[in-house]
């Protein structure tokens, strides 16, 4: 044979390998959608196991007990209220430090999935502060085998909001992309902080500029320094390094959860896409809040409001399947980042709001620099959503 | 450093389609470097010529001209050497491979090319990442960076095709536009966020002197998913009904109205277009390049995105495209092409690769019997498009 004719045959023979695996390419971000199926469960076999509830927290650290010391569990929480479930296989001390937390937290205890009470009471978990006000330590003295339902909750997580407006207002901030700036990101949390109105920090990712190891080490320096709970997703920054580096610190990529009768819906869109998987798991949390206020977060903007640029999800396709969904959904308010600057807009008559003022590179001539968003809620209604200025 | 299942299996595919392009260069010139034989299909056969007697005229001078520049390209030797050359070195500064080959003069107007539109993506690039994307700079830069990037990558491309000798395997373009095409075929499509995979794909077109009337309707098989266009386009320069051009190159405009419903999804958009694209044959810039040709397609449109519940919305399209394509076999002789391209539009069947490109493709037609052929295609993006069609031509 000819070695033309052989290497045409070689690269027809490649190609057609190609074509037969570029179908993994095609949902990116399905990894990241499994292990967040892993989030929130831990197992020292033969001690004890603890499983959060929907993955709200993550379980960043367990260690066994000892004759001297007790078993100790690092929650970082990714929710303002989660439960877990604690199985000790003897009866042993625990301490559980639960990490990003709101200031006003309480662990107390729930009913056990047997419906029967557990052997301890709210009275025997002691509260110690941590070294700042998203931390807090927990103890208490499990009893043998038999599963606990712990939940770590401020005292108005469970407020419903009230449909006529009555209730009392609450606020939360929205922020994004810091990347290069994180070094000076401490002085958009000096500002947060002196609000004290605020009651936790919702990010639409883009928090590294290339998701190194140093750089979530000083993140999370630097969220020390927030007196708020800050809970995010991903941008396409995170995706610059292992995403394993954001999962292993914070557990999920796509979050749902509930405060004060409020659902909120964090998607992962650092793909510029959003899985199937968690479109099913979105389509579920937007029939549950249907007749709730909702307010969805994700990363990149599914459609640019400057069509031209395209700062947007890589299939506009998708991206009007996903506001239709949320149209159908009746979501109240979308907040993306991704575009470095600050705009409000509507899809399909949902408001939107792109806020990328966390300190990355600005976009010029917009009148903006860095800011982050307020969102005032009253009862079941969104009352103001408004910019807040930190240069 | 880990690495997710997902992306290595794109890096592998990658890898792997890589690998094959270079493969098929290499092969193209390994069979450029074996003593060619006395018929070269690359020379005017007289099948070739009886075929092209409508145009004679222009074609006879076409023919002319080309075979001086053939004489004044002689220097170029294709083969693997220069093939790697290009392939490897020449992905830094282009015209490697020529500058092996012997062809000096080739190898320095594609640097040219290469430094010229490195240069424009540059003057378009720089003003829009220094101003972070600025709402103000999108529309005038980002056509600016998409064109030198275009006369970027395909300076590369043309290098390899001249240095794996692809004139060898390359035909001639037709010289006239015919009355009418038409083509019927079937696309699948593996786009993980929706439920069509089979869609039914047909359309014609119908020239008139300069202009020219063109529909296309893809129908999904088993869900609610339809896309309509219809076209009307002028073409001032290259190939017409009734006006044979000197080559394969043109300027065409046309205007555009779309319909895409997506019924399983709850919204429809519809879009008006205006676009603009050139073709360029690259035997005007060297014989080493005959038969082969380079496009560039640049717009606008609006798009306004109807949803079932809520509020529609308008959005602005940018329309870009640029490609790098071969003809084959001879005008009345299995005339046809292949080309590969970059199309930047995000809401088409492939959609976007990423955040912040379009889909890739290669597609191909060829006329294998009168007014018979066959045509197909594969697009590369979000979504994986396949497509085969039979066409039908009206001479």
């Amino acid at each position: 044979m000819r070695p033309g004719r052989a290497l045409t045959g070689i690269a027809c023979l490649v190609t057609a390998s190609a074509l037969g695996l570029t179908p993994g390419c095609f949902r990116a971000g399905e990894d990241r959608a499994l292990s967040d199926l892993d989030i929130g469960r831990a197992e020292l076999s033969g001690v004890a196991a603890i499983e959060v509830e929907d993955g709200l927290a993550h379980v960043r650290d367990m260690t066994p007990p000892s004759a001297t010391t007790p078993g100790r569990v690092l929650l970082r929480g990714a929710a303002p209220s989660f439960s877990f479930t604690l199985t000790s296989d003897t009866a042993s001390d625990w301490e559980i430090t639960a990490d990003n937390i709101m200031p006003d937290a309480l662990m107390s205890v729930l009913d056990g999935d047997a419906g029967s009470p557990s052997d301890i009471t709210d009275d025997d978990i002691a509260v110690i502060d941590g070294p700042r006000p998203t931390v807090r330590v927990f103890r208490f003295t499990a009893p043998a085998g038999v599963p606990i339902e712990l939940r770590v909750a401020p005292p108005d997580a469970e407020a419903d909001g009230d449909p006529d407006g009555s209730d009392e207002p609450w606020r939360f901030a929205v922020m994004g992309d810091v990347q290069s700036a994180m070094p000076e990101v401490h002085e958009v949390f000096e500002r947060i902080n002196l609000d004290p109105t605020i009651r936790f920090v919702v990010s639409t990712g883009d928090i590294t500029e290339s998701a190194g190891i140093g750089e979530y080490s000083l993140w999370e320096q630097q969220l020390s320094r927030l007196d708020v709970p800050y809970f995010s997703t991903i941008g396409n920054h995170e995706l610059m390094g292992p995403h394993q580096r954001w999962s292993e610190r914070f557990g999920r990529f796509n979050v749902h959860f509930r405060f004060r009768g409020a659902a909120f819906s964090l998607v992962d869109s650092g793909d510029a896409s959003v899985d199937p998987l968690v479109f099913d798991w979105l389509d579920e949390w937007l029939q549950a809040a249907r007749d709730d206020v909702h307010f969805f977060f994700t990363h990149f903007p599914p459609i640019d409001p400057v069509g031209t640029r395209g700062g947007s999800f890589r299939s506009a396709t998708e991206a009007h399947k996903l506001v239709a969904a949320l149209a159908v959904g009746r979501v109240d308010v979308t907040f993306y980042g991704h575009i470095h600057s600050y705009y409000a807009y509507a899809n399909a008559g949902i408001p939107a709001y792109i806020s990328g003022g966390g300190g990355a590179i600005p976009e010029r001539w917009d009148g903006i620099g860095r800011h982050f968003l307020t969102v005032d809620v009253v009862g079941q209604r969104v009352e103001n959503v408004a910019v807040v200025r930190v240069d | 450093m880990s690495i997710t299942a997902s992306r290595l299996r794109c890096v592998r595919a990658s890898v792997i389609a890589a690998t094959a392009l270079a493969a098929l260069a290499l092969a193209i010139g390994s069979a450029a470097a074996q003593p060619a034989p006395a018929s070269d299909a690359a020379l005017p056969t007289p099948a070739a010529a009886a075929a092209t007697s409508a145009a004679s005229a222009t074609a006879d001078s076409a023919d002319t001209a080309r075979d001086d520049s053939d004489k004044a390209g002689d220097a170029m030797q294709p083969g693997v050497l220069p093939t790697l050359g290009a392939l490897g070195p020449g992905l830094i500064v282009r015209g490697l491979g020529h500058r092996i080959g012997g062809d000096p003069r080739t190898a320095k107007r594609l640097l040219w090319v290469q430094l010229g539109g490195l240069g424009t993506a540059l003057v378009g690039a720089i003003p829009f990442a220094a101003t972070g994307a600025s709402r103000r700079l999108a529309t005038p830069t980002l056509p600016v960076i998409i064109a030198g990037s275009s006369a970027f990558l395909l300076s590369w491309v043309a290098d390899v095709y001249g240095s794996a000798g692809g004139p060898a395997i390359a035909g001639r373009p037709r010289l006239t536009a015919p009355a009418t095409e038409a083509h019927a075929g079937y696309l699948y499509v593996y786009d993980p966020q929706f439920d069509y995979q089979h869609l039914l794909d047909v359309g014609a077109r119908a020239h008139l002197g300069s202009w020219h009337l063109d529909a296309t309707a893809n129908v999904a098989v088993g869900a609610d998913h339809q896309r309509l266009r219809a076209s009307v386009g002028y073409r001032p320069l290259g190939p017409r009904r009734g006006q044979p051009g000197s080559d394969g190159s043109y300027l065409e405009i046309d205007g555009s109205l779309g319909l895409v419903r997506f019924g399983d999804d709850g919204f429809d958009t519809y879009s008006g277009e205006l676009f603009a694209i050139g073709r360029y044959d690259l035997a005007r810039m060297a014989p080493s390049l005959r038969g082969a040709f380079v496009d560039l397609g640049l717009g606008l449109g609006i798009q306004l995105t109807n949803y079932q519940v809520g509020d529609s919305d308008v959005a602005t399209l940018l329309l870009a495209e640029f490609g790098f394509g071969v003809y084959l076999g001879e005008p009345g002789a299995m005339p046809g092409e292949v080309r590969v391209y970059y199309d930047h539009r995000r809401d088409s069947l492939a959609s976007g690769a990423s955040g912040f490109s379009g889909s890739f493709g290669v597609a191909g037609e060829l006329m294998v019997s009168g007014p018979w052929g066959v045509g197909a295609q594969v697009d590369l993006g979000a979504a994986l498009v396949a497509g085969a069609s039979l066409l039908y031509t009206m001479p």
